[in-house]
C-alpha cells in the first residue's frame, strides 16, 4: 500500500516538478516593448516610429481648435452633458486654473508628440540599418514637427512661458519666457533646417498622403520654412519672417490652400473632427459665433465655409446658456474623412504681407492682401498709407481666412496686437482669457523638486 | 530548489518507517449525551490526551476505548465544548454542553493548518451559514456581510442587480485600482473575484482613456458562488493573520468552505423561496408651474404648451417603479458512510430588478465528495458549476449619448410625452438626447457567465504513533471563468438616430483560468504537554486571461451583431498571464492551550512585479495567552480571558501590464505605426507590502454567555504603487512608482452574548463596532488629485498627512501672494468615523424566531452629482424651494464651488430581519408519517429601510467600481431596493 503512494506523490510532483519553478520571464503579450526599438531598429520598426510621429502630430487638434476657438470667439462648443464646454471656456465662471476644465490635451498632446520625437531620433541614432544621410533626413522631420508641436504650449501659457528642455522625464529643464522659448523654437527648426539640407533627395521613411506635396528633404523644407515664418511672426522678426516665407513654399499666383495635410481615415484611424452632418440634431456640435457672421462683408465667399442650419443649435438642458444660439456650422468638410490642412498658403500670403507692413514696404502688403481678397471674391482693399490700417486690415483678413484652422489664430492674433479687448462677447459675465494657467502637474513637480 | 524535493522524500521515507499502532491497558466505554436535552450524541471524538489515539462514538452516543488509568480522555464535538476527564474508572459517562462562544470551533489559518478559535492570535472573523443567509437571502455571498465583520467597509456600488460589492478590511491596503479587493480562497481555489469591462462605457461614452472600463458598473465575480452552498467563511482581515499568503494578501483573505456530506442517513434539503423587491427610497421629482417655466427660460415655448396639456408623469415612478419578482430554489443531498461521504446541490435564483428588463439570474450546481481509502490516504474533491445572466440596464453617468436612464430623468419633466405609439414608435425627448422609455425597453446591458471551480485535496497520513502524526496534503484546483457581454443600442433610438452610424452593439469575450497547486508537509508532536506542529510547503498560482471587446455602429433589422455593422472595430483585445512561487514555513508551539507561540515566514517571486525573479520574505510571529486555562487563574464567573499579539507582513502586486514600457499601434490614413507609450514604470519599482500590528484581549464570561473580543491593529503599507504625473511637458502622464506609505490605526470590538436562554425563550445577540484612522504618512512625489470629475464637481486628493480617502474641491487654496497651490479645499472624507453592526436572535419556545440586523456607518462622506444635474432639468425634489429666502428658486441658488456637492452619508439600514417558525415535529409526523423530518416555513426582508439625511438615493454608492479610494461618487445610479422573501424549508 505504502509503495502506491508513494507512487501517486512521486507522479504528482514529477507532474508539476517540470515547469514548477522554472517558469518563463513573462512579456507583455500585448504590444511590443519600447526597449526593443532602441536596440539597433530595422527600417521598418524605424517607419512605424515615424508614422507614430505623424499620429501625435495631430493629437492636438480636436481640444485646441475648439478651446482656443472658443477663446477667440470663432466657435462655440455645445455639449449638452457638459455646460462646462461653454460656460468655462467662455469665461462665465473661474478664471483659467490649475485644473483648467478640458484643456489638459492642448499641453499634453504637443508635449507627447515631442517626447515621441525624442525617442524616434533615438531610435535612429542606435540603428545601424540606416545612412547619416538617411538619418538626417528623420531627424530634420522630426525636428521640424517638434517644433510646430512646442508653439501649441506656448501660445496657451504665453506670459507663463514654458519648458523646452524635457527630454528627461525625471529632470527637465526650466521654464523659459514666451520669447526665449519662440527662440529656442527658432533655433531648432533652423537645426532641423541644416539637417533637411543634408538628407539627400529622398526620405528612406514614406509619410502619409497629407504630406504628398511635402515628401522629399527639399519640399519638406519648404513646410520647415513655413513653419519657422509663423514662429518669426510671433517673435516680431519681421525680416526673418519674411526670410522664412519666402523659402517657403508661399505663392501669391496659386491656389490658397496648398499646404499640408492631418489625414482622417476613419477606424482604427480617428475621424475628422470638424465634421458634422448638415442639419443633423446633435448632443455635441460645434457652431459659428454669431459675431463672425455679424462682422463678415457680404459678398466675402470664405462665408461658405459656414452653412445654416434649418434648426439652430443650442444648450436645450440648460437655462444659463439660452442667449447662445448657433445658426451656422462648420461646412469646410465634405465628410468625416476628409483631411484638415495646418498650414496653408493662405496663411503664408498674409505672413508676407504682415512681414512687409511691419517693415513699411506698405505697397506690396497691400497687394498681397488683395491676392487674399480677390480670391475671397471682394474688391481690393484700398491703401490707407499707414502701417496701422494695413495691419487692421491683415487681422480682419486673417480672422476669416483663418477661421476655426487648428490652431486658434484668432484668439493668439489679438493677443500679439494687444486687442484682446476688441474679441465680441455676447453675455455680460463672459472674459476673455490672455492665457491660461500653468498645468497642476507642473505646479506640483515644482514645488516637489522645491522651486 | 530542487533540493527542497529531496528534503521532502527523505522525511517521508524516514518517518514512514516508525509507523506503528500502540496497544493500551484496559477498556474504558460510556455515552455521550447533549447536557440539556440528555440526546445522544453521534461522532463526538474521544481522544486520549496528548497522543492520536481515539475513537468516536456511534449513533447510539456509545463509545470505547482502550486507556490507562492515568489516562486523560478528551471529548470533543464540533459545536460543543470539549471536556477532559481522567480514565480512573473503565465507564465513563459525558454530557456535553453548546459551545455557545465557539471557542472549540477550528479556524483555518494558513495555507495547510488550522486551530482552536481559543487559540488565535488574531481576530479572524468567522461567518457561519447561519449567519450568512440563516435570516435572509442576499442576492450575492459580499452582499451578506454587511455589519458581521468588524473591520470592514463593505459598500455596494450600486443597486443594479447581480452584485457590485467593494470590501476594504482594516483601512486601505492600496491606493491604486489594482489588488484592493481581499483574496477569496473557495475550497483551498483561488477564485476570480474580478469585474471584466463589458465596454459599455464606450457606448455611453462615460469614461475615457484608461477611466474607462471604471464605469461600467459590473458586478465583481463573487456574484457567480451561490450562498446556499456556503458552511462557513472565515476572514483573515490583514496581514498580521494573513501572511502567510504572502505576496497577494494585503488586503486580506476570504476563505470560503462549502458544505460537506456527513455519515449517516442521507438528507436532502429542499428551499423554496419567494419574494419581490422594490426601491428603497425614490426621491419624488420637484413639481412644475408656469411661473418656474419662466425662471428656467429653456425651451419655454414648449414646456409651457407641453405643461398645460395637463399630463402630469412621475418618470421616476415610472422607471424606477417596478416590483420585481425574486425566486429561489436549493436542493441539496448529503450523506454518507465512514469511507465516502457526499454533498451535491443545485440552485436557482432569478430576480428582476426594479427597472424592466432589468434582473440577475444563477444556476449552480455543485457536487463534493470525500473519499478515505484507508488510514493513509483520504481524498477530497469539489467541482462547481456556474451560469449567471445579469441585465443591469442603464443607469450611472452618460456622455452625450442619453444611454443612461437616471440622467435623462434628470432632464425630463412631468408633462413630456415619451410613451410609444400604438404602432411601438417611441416619440423624441425634446429635453434630452434619449427617450427613457425606449432605453429601457429597447436596449440591453447584458452579462453571461459560464464558470467552472474545481479542487482538491488528498492527504496522506504518513505516520502516525502515539504522541504525533504527519500527513502530507496536495491541494489546489482550478477556475476557469468565460463571460460574454452584450451591449446594444438599436438603430431606432432617440440618440442612435441622429448618429452618423446609428445603432451601436458592443460584444465581449472574456476567458479568465486560474489554477494553484500547493504541497504541504505537517509534523505534529506533543512532548510533555506541548505541541509542535510544524509546516512546510511550496504554493504555485498561474492566472491567466483573454479578452475581447468588439464593436459595431451602424445596424439594420435590429440586428445585434458587429460583423453586420457599416463599421466595425475592435476596442480591446487584452491578454494576462502571470504566475507566482512561494514556500512556506510554520511553526506553532501550544503549551497545553496556555501559551500559544506561532512563527513563519513565506518567500514570494510573481512576475507580475518588475523583478520577475527576485523572492520577498512575508514573516509572522503571534503569540495568545489563554490565562483562563492557567491553574492559578479561578475567577468566578470569567470563563475566558486571552491577550494575544501578533505580527505579520504581506505583499501587493502591480497590476498586469503596468510594469511594462510600451509602444502603442496607432494608425493614420493607410499607414499603422507605433507611439511611445505615455506610461512608463519607474526602474526600481518594488511591490506593495504590508505590515500589521494587531493586539487583543477575549474575555468571556458566564460559561461564553457574554463574550468581548476587543482588537487593536495597526497597519502600514509601505511602497504604495501607484502612477503620479510628472511634469507634463515630458509628455509622460504617468510613471509607475513606489509613491509613499499610509497608515491604519483602528479598532474592532465585538459584544457577543446570550442574555436569556430558557427552554422557551432564548435572546443571542452581538454587537460589532470598528472604526479606522487612514494617513498618507510618506507621499514623496506630488500631492495630486484622483478621482471624480475634476475639482470643480469634488475629487480625492492624496497628499502627506491627511487619508487618500479626502475629498476635496474648488476654490484652489493659494499662498499669501493670491497665486494657486495646486491644493484644493477639503470638503470631507469618504471614509467612514465609525461602523456599527447589531444583530440578534430571538427563539421563542422551540418554533419561533425573529432575527434582525442593523448596520450603521458615520461620517462616510459622498460626491453627489446626480442633483448637479436634476438642478439643471428642475427636477431636483428641493428645486422649487428658496431655503435662504432671497427669491431665487434652491436649484439654480446652489454654490458656485465644489462645497455643494459634498454631503454626509450617514446612514442606518435594517440590513437583514426574519421570521420564521418551524413546524412542530408532531404536527409533521402526523401530516407526512416519517417521511419529513422538518418543515420552516418564514417571512424576510433584506436591506429593508435606510435613514439618512443623503439626499440621493442611497449614500452606498460608486460611480467608480471598486476603487478602494474615490468611489463614493454618485451619478444618477441605478437605485437600490428592499427584498422581501417568503421562505419554505422542508427537510427530508
Amino acid at each position: 500500500m505504502k509503495k502506491i503512494i508513494f507512487l501517486f506523490v512521486i507522479a504528482a510532483m514529477s507532474l508539476n516538478s517540470c515547469d514548477f519553478f522554472e517558469a518563463e520571464e513573462v512579456f507583455n503579450p500585448n504590444a511590443a516593448d519600447a526597449a526593443v526599438a532602441l536596440n539597433n531598429a530595422d527600417i521598418p520598426q524605424l517607419q512605424n516610429l515615424v508614422t507614430g510621429v505623424e499620429s501625435r502630430h495631430k493629437g492636438y487638434v480636436t481640444t485646441t481648435s475648439r478651446a482656443f476657438g472658443s477663446f477667440g470667439r470663432e466657435v462655440f462648443v455645445f455639449f449638452d452633458s457638459d455646460p462646462r464646454f461653454t460656460r468655462d471656456w467662455l469665461g462665465r465662471a473661474l478664471p483659467p486654473d490649475a485644473s483648467f476644465f478640458a484643456v489638459g490635451n492642448t499641453y499634453n498632446a504637443p508635449y507627447q508628440a515631442i517626447k515621441h520625437g525624442f525617442f524616434t531620433m533615438e531610435a535612429a541614432a542606435n540603428s545601424t540599418a540606416i545612412t547619416d544621410t538617411e538619418r538626417n533626413g528623420l531627424n530634420g522631420f522630426v525636428k521640424t514637427i517638434q517644433a510646430y508641436q512646442y508653439m501649441i504650449p506656448l501660445n496657451a501659457q504665453f506670459g507663463n512661458g514654458i519648458r523646452i528642455d524635457v527630454e528627461d522625464e525625471l529632470n527637465p529643464g526650466p521654464f523659459l519666457s514666451y520669447q526665449d522659448a519662440l527662440s529656442e523654437i527658432r533655433a531648432l527648426l533652423d537645426e532641423a533646417q541644416t539637417d533637411l539640407n543634408n538628407a539627400g533627395s529622398e526620405f528612406f521613411f514614406s509619410l502619409t498622403e497629407g504630406f504628398e506635396d511635402f515628401n522629399t528633404p527639399a519640399t519638406f523644407l519648404q513646410l520647415n520654412r513655413a513653419i519657422a515664418a509663423r514662429a518669426a511672426l510671433y517673435a516680431e522678426d519681421y525680416s526673418g519672417a519674411l526670410t522664412a516665407v519666402n523659402a517657403s513654399f508661399l505663392d501669391l499666383a496659386g491656389d490658397i490652400n496648398v499646404g499640408p495635410e492631418h489625414v482622417y481615415a476613419g477606424p482604427p484611424d480617428t475621424f475628422n473632427p470638424f465634421f458634422f452632418p448638415l442639419d443633423q440634431f446633435s448632443t455635441q456640435i460645434v457652431v459659428v459665433h454669431p459675431s463672425v457672421l455679424d462682422d463678415i462683408e457680404a459678398g466675402d465667399n470664405r462665408a461658405d465655409k459656414f452653412l445654416m442650419r434649418t434648426a439652430p443649435a443650442n444648450l436645450v438642458s440648460n437655462s444659463e446658456f439660452s442667449a447662445y444660439i448657433g445658426t451656422h456650422q462648420d461646412g469646410r468638410y465634405a465628410t468625416n474623412t476628409s483631411p484638415v490642412k495646418f498650414l496653408r498658403n493662405e496663411e503664408l500670403i498674409l505672413i508676407y504681407a504682415e512681414a512687409q507692413a511691419q517693415t513699411n514696404n506698405l505697397a506690396e502688403a497691400v497687394s498681397a492682401i488683395n491676392v487674399v481678397r480677390s480670391t475671397a471674391g471682394l474688391a481690393d482693399f484700398a491703401n490707407p498709407s499707414n502701417a496701422d490700417g494695413v495691419i487692421d486690415q491683415i487681422l480682419t483678413e486673417r480672422r476669416f481666412s483663418l477661421w476655426f484652422e487648428p490652431w486658434g489664430h484668432r484668439w493668439i492674433d489679438a493677443r500679439r496686437y494687444d486687442r484682446l479687448d476688441e474679441i465680441p462677447t455676447i453675455a455680460a459675465d463672459e472674459t476673455i482669457f490672455t492665457q491660461l494657467a500653468r498645468p497642476q502637474a507642473e505646479l506640483n513637480f515644482e514645488e516637489q523638486r522645491g522651486n | 530548489m530542487k533540493k527542497m524535493y529531496k528534503f521532502l522524500f527523505l522525511l517521508l521515507f524516514f518517518m514512514s518507517g516508525t509507523f506503528f499502532l500502540q496497544a493500551q491497558d484496559r477498556k474504558v466505554s460510556g455515552k455521550v449525551i447533549e447536557g440539556s436535552s440528555g440526546e445522544e450524541l453521534t461522532g463526538v471524538t474521544v481522544l486520549i490526551k496528548g497522543t492520536t489515539t481515539g475513537t468516536t462514538t456511534d449513533i447510539n452516543g456509545n463509545y470505547s476505548i482502550n486507556a490507562s488509568s492515568d489516562d486523560i480522555l478528551v471529548f470533543s464535538f464540533i459545536g460543543f465544548s470539549s471536556q477532559e476527564i481522567q480514565a480512573s474508572s473503565t465507564t465513563i459517562d459525558v454530557s456535553l454542553n453548546e459551545d455557545i462562544a465557539r471557542l472549540e470551533e477550528v479556524v483555518i489559518t494558513g495555507l495547510a493548518s488550522n486551530v482552536k478559535r481559543s487559540n488565535l492570535a488574531n481576530a479572524v472573523t468567522t461567518i457561519s451559514d447561519d449567519l450568512l443567509t440563516g435570516t435572509t437571502k442576499a442576492q450575492t455571498v459580499d452582499e451578506a456581510f454587511f455589519g458581521k465583520i468588524p473591520g470592514a467597509n463593505v459598500k455596494i456600488n450600486s443597486g443594479a442587480p447581480g452584485g457590485g460589492i467593494n470590501i476594504q478590511l482594516r483601512g486601505l491596503s492600496t491606493i491604486s485600482n489594482g489588488n484592493s479587493q481581499p483574496l477569496y480562497i473557495i475550497d483551498g481555489v483561488y477564485v476570480n473575484n474580478t469585474a471584466a469591462t463589458t465596454g459599455i462605457s464606450f457606448a455611453n461614452q462615460a469614461g475615457t482613456g484608461t477611466g474607462r472600463g471604471l464605469q461600467d458598473d459590473i458586478a465583481n465575480r463573487l456574484a457567480d458562488i451561490n450562498p446556499d452552498d456556503i458552511e462557513s467563511l472565515e476572514i483573515l482581515k490583514g496581514p498580521s493573520a494573513a501572511a502567510i499568503y504572502g505576496t497577494r494578501a494585503n488586503a486580506g483573505v476570504v476563505i470560503i468552505n462549502t458544505k460537506k456530506g456527513a455519515e449517516g442517513k442521507t438528507k436532502i434539503k429542499f428551499t423554496q423561496e419567494v419574494g419581490f423587491n422594490q426601491a428603497l427610497n425614490l426621491l419624488g421629482f420637484a413639481d412644475w408651474d408656469l411661473e418656474k417655466i419662466q425662471t428656467l427660460d429653456n425651451q419655454v415655448d414648449l414646456r409651457t404648451q407641453l405643461f398645460n396639456t395637463g399630463r402630469d408623469i412621475d418618470w421616476e415612478e415610472e422607471i424606477y417603479g417596478e416590483e420585481g419578482l425574486i425566486t429561489n430554489t436549493a436542493l441539496s443531498i448529503s450523506g454518507g458512510n465512514a469511507k465516502t461521504k457526499f454533498f451535491v446541490s443545485g440552485g436557482v435564483r432569478s430576480e428582476d430588478g426594479i427597472i424592466k428588463n432589468t434582473g440577475f439570474d444563477r444556476s449552480t450546481i455543485r457536487a463534493n465528495i470525500d473519499h478515505k481509502f484507508n488510514d493513509f490516504f483520504d481524498i477530497s474533491i469539489n467541482s462547481n458549476y456556474v451560469n449567471s445572466v445579469s441585465d443591469r440596464g442603464f443607469t450611472g453617468n452618460q456622455n452625450n449619448t442619453g444611454a443612461s436612464l437616471g440622467y435623462t430623468l434628470s432632464f425630463t419633466p412631468p408633462y413630456a410625452d415619451l410613451f410609444p405609439d400604438e404602432n411601438g414608435v417611441y416619440p423624441d425627448n425634446p429635453f434630452f438626447s434619449e427617450n427613457p422609455l425606449a432605453l429601457r425597453d429597447l436596449a440591453t446591458n447584458r452579462n453571461t457567465v459560464n464558470r467552472f471551480i474545481q479542487s482538491f485535496n488528498a492527504n496522506f497520513n504518513i505516520l502516525k504513533n502515539t504522541n504525533s502524526f504527519l500527513v502530507l496534503t496536495l491541494s489546489g484546483g482550478l477556475d476557469f471563468t468565460n463571460s460574454n457581454s452584450l451591449v446594444h443600442l438599436p438603430e431606432v433610438l432617440q440618440f442612435q438616430k441622429n448618429a452618423a452610424n446609428p445603432g451601436e452593439v458592443i460584444q465581449g469575450r472574456v476567458n479568465q483560468f486560474n489554477t494553484n497547486f500547493q504541497a504541504f508537509l505537517k509534523h505534529n508532536i506533543t512532548v510533555n504537554d506541548i505541541n509542535f506542529n510544524t509546516t512546510v510547503g511550496v504554493t504555485k498560482l498561474r492566472q491567466e486571461s483573454e479578452d475581447v471587446l468588439v464593436r459595431g455602429q451602424g445596424l439594420s433589422n435590429g440586428l445585434q451583431r458587429a460583423n453586420s455593422a457599416t463599421i466595425q472595430s475592435i476596442l480591446r483585445e487584452f491578454n494576462t498571464e502571470a504566475a507566482d512561487f512561494g514556500y512556506v514555513i510554520q511553526e506553532e508551539v501550544n503549551f497545553d492551550d496556555k501559551v500559544i507561540l506561532t512563527g513563519g515566514i513565506r518567500f514570494d517571486r510573481s512576475t507580475l512585479n518588475l523583478d520577475q525573479t527576485e523572492f520577498y520574505a512575508f514573516p509572522r510571529a503571534s503569540a495568545a495567552v489563554n490565562l483562563h486555562n492557567f491553574d492559578f487563574f479561578d475567577v468566578g464567573p470569567i470563563s475566558q480571558l486571552k491577550f494575544r499579539v501578533a505580527y505579520g507582513e504581506t505583499g501587493g502586486l502591480p497590476v498586469f501590464g503596468n510594469t511594462f514600457t510600451q509602444l502603442n499601434n496607432v494608425f493614420i490614413g493607410q499607414n499603422s505605426g507605433n507611439t511611445l507609450s505615455t506610461t512608463t514604470v519607474d526602474p526600481n519599482l518594488l511591490p506593495e507590502t504590508a505590515q500589521e500590528i494587531e493586539f487583543g484581549l477575549d474575555f468571556g464570561m458566564f460559561d461564553g454567555k457574554l463574550n468581548l473580543e476587543a482588537t487593536y491593529f495597526v497597519k502600514t503599507v509601505q511602497d504604495l504603487i501607484e502612477s503620479f504625473v510628472p511634469a507634463s511637458s515630458t509628455g509622460i502622464t504617468s510613471i509607475l512608482s513606489n509613491v509613499g506609505s499610509l497608515e491604519n490605526r483602528g479598532y474592532e470590538l465585538s459584544l457577543s452574548g446570550t442574555p436569556v436562554k430558557t427552554s422557551n425563550f432564548e435572546w443571542t445577540g452581538y454587537i460589532n463596532a470598528w472604526a479606522v484612522d487612514i494617513e498618507l504618512t510618506e507621499f514623496n512625489v506630488p500631492s495630486f488629485t484622483r478621482g471624480g470629475f475634476g475639482a470643480g464637481l469634488g475629487t480625492y486628493e492624496f497628499a502627506q498627512g491627511q487619508s487618500p480617502t479626502t475629498i476635496v474641491g474648488t476654490p484652489e487654496l493659494t499662498d499669501a501672494a493670491g497665486n494657486g497651490t495646486g491644493r484644493f479645499t477639503v470638503y470631507g472624507d469618504a471614509n467612514p468615523d465609525f461602523q456599527l453592526g447589531i444583530g440578534s436572535n430571538f427563539r421563542f419556545f422551540n418554533s419561533l424566531s425573529l432575527r434582525f440586523l442593523f448596520q450603521h456607518s458615520n461620517g462616510n462622506d459622498v460626491i453627489n452629482l446626480t442633483n448637479f444635474l436634476t438642478d439643471l432639468g428642475g427636477t431636483t425634489p428641493d428645486w422649487n424651494g428658496d431655503d435662504d429666502n432671497d427669491g431665487t428658486p434652491n436649484g439654480q441658488d446652489r454654490a458656485v464651488d465644489a462645497s455643494r456637492f459634498v454631503e454626509d452619508g450617514t446612514y442606518w439600514k435594517l440590513r437583514e430581519l426574519g421570521l420564521f417558525y418551524n413546524i412542530p415535529k408532531s404536527v409533521i409526523e402526523k401530516t407526512f408519517g416519517g417521511y419529513i423530518q422538518g418543515i420552516r416555513v418564514g417571512a424576510s426582508g433584506n436591506n429593508l429601510f435606510l435613514w439618512s439625511n443623503y439626499t440621493s438615493y442611497d449614500p452606498e454608492v460608486s460611480q467608480f467600481g471598486q476603487d478602494p479610494v474615490a468611489g463614493s461618487v454618485e451619478v444618477t445610479p441605478f437605485p437600490s431596493s428592499r427584498r422581501i422573501m417568503f421562505h419554505l424549508n422542508i427537510d427530508l
